[in-house]
């Protein structure tokens, strides 16, 4: 949602495997869908996809967002891997997607609610520049 | 991979921008930063931020994934104080590297498994 309010993307979606926290986020997108409503200029749609990242269907994202810090090695992996549009952007934290699959344009130190965090701006590959 | 590579990353070289040439945002950029920032806390202050990590926390206790940490940092986000960065990470995707977000479609991808 915060992205929504930020940049004017068609929609923006949320995945999420946790039903506490989708729920969090069905009654944000109530407020949020009355606050859009009364602007003058077109906001984002949102929606919220009750999920795993791994199973539902991403593919046609613009720009992904993986707060990562705390993800593990395969986690990393697998979200790597998972086919998207070559170009796509992708935001990181703390560690980047592989290298193998995305380009590292730059990092950057961000402030965050447990401290400064490095926070990486990568673009998918094309599958000629992947690497084995 | 070999695991020992996971931190491995290799930067655009011919890239002039590095962690310390942060994107300053122009005075109209900020002006509307702050606009939006002030619109998302509206819309988040009824939300209780400690209330919605303690049912995360009973979620994953009650599928025995307790001790699965791979979760917690990217749930115990308060966006409320990491608004600002995300929309600062986006308008350096934007002005530096052409990143067009008109009619593009954003993802937010959540927590990993309950494994």
């Amino acid at each position: 949602m915060a992205v929504a309010l930020a940049q004017p993307f068609a929609v923006c979606r949320g995945i999420e495997i946790l039903e506490s926290l989708h729920q969090f986020a069905i009654e944000l997108k109530e407020k949020y869908t009355v606050y859009a409503s009364q602007q003058e200029t077109r906001l984002p749609e949102v929606e919220f996809i009750k999920g795993s990242i791994f199973e539902v269907d991403w593919s046609d994202a613009s720009v992904i967002f993986a707060n990562s810090t705390c993800f593990g090695y395969e986690h990393i992996v697998q979200i790597s891997q998972i086919p998207c549009k070559p170009g796509t952007f992708a935001i990181s934290m703390t560690r980047p997607l592989l290298h193998s699959h995305w380009q590292v344009l730059e990092s950057l130190n961000k402030p965050t609610s447990w401290g400064y965090a490095k926070i990486f701006i990568q673009r998918k590959l094309s599958p000629g520049q992947e690497l084995e | 991979m070999d695991p020992k590579q996971f931190w491995r990353f290799e930067e655009d070289r011919t890239n002039p921008h590095r962690v310390d040439d942060p994107l300053q945002p122009t005075p109209e950029e900020l002006v509307a930063l702050q606009a939006q920032h002030q619109a998302y806390n509206t819309l988040v202050s009824h939300l209780n931020f400690h209330q919605a990590v303690t049912a995360s926390n009973q979620e994953r206790e009650a599928v025995g994934s307790t001790s699965d940490i791979t979760q917690t940092y990217g749930e115990i986000v308060s966006c409320k104080q990491e608004f600002n960065s995300l929309a600062e990470v986006l308008l350096t995707m934007k002005n530096r590297y052409r990143a067009h977000f008109e009619g593009g479609v954003f993802y937010d991808l959540g927590s990993v498994g309950l494994t």
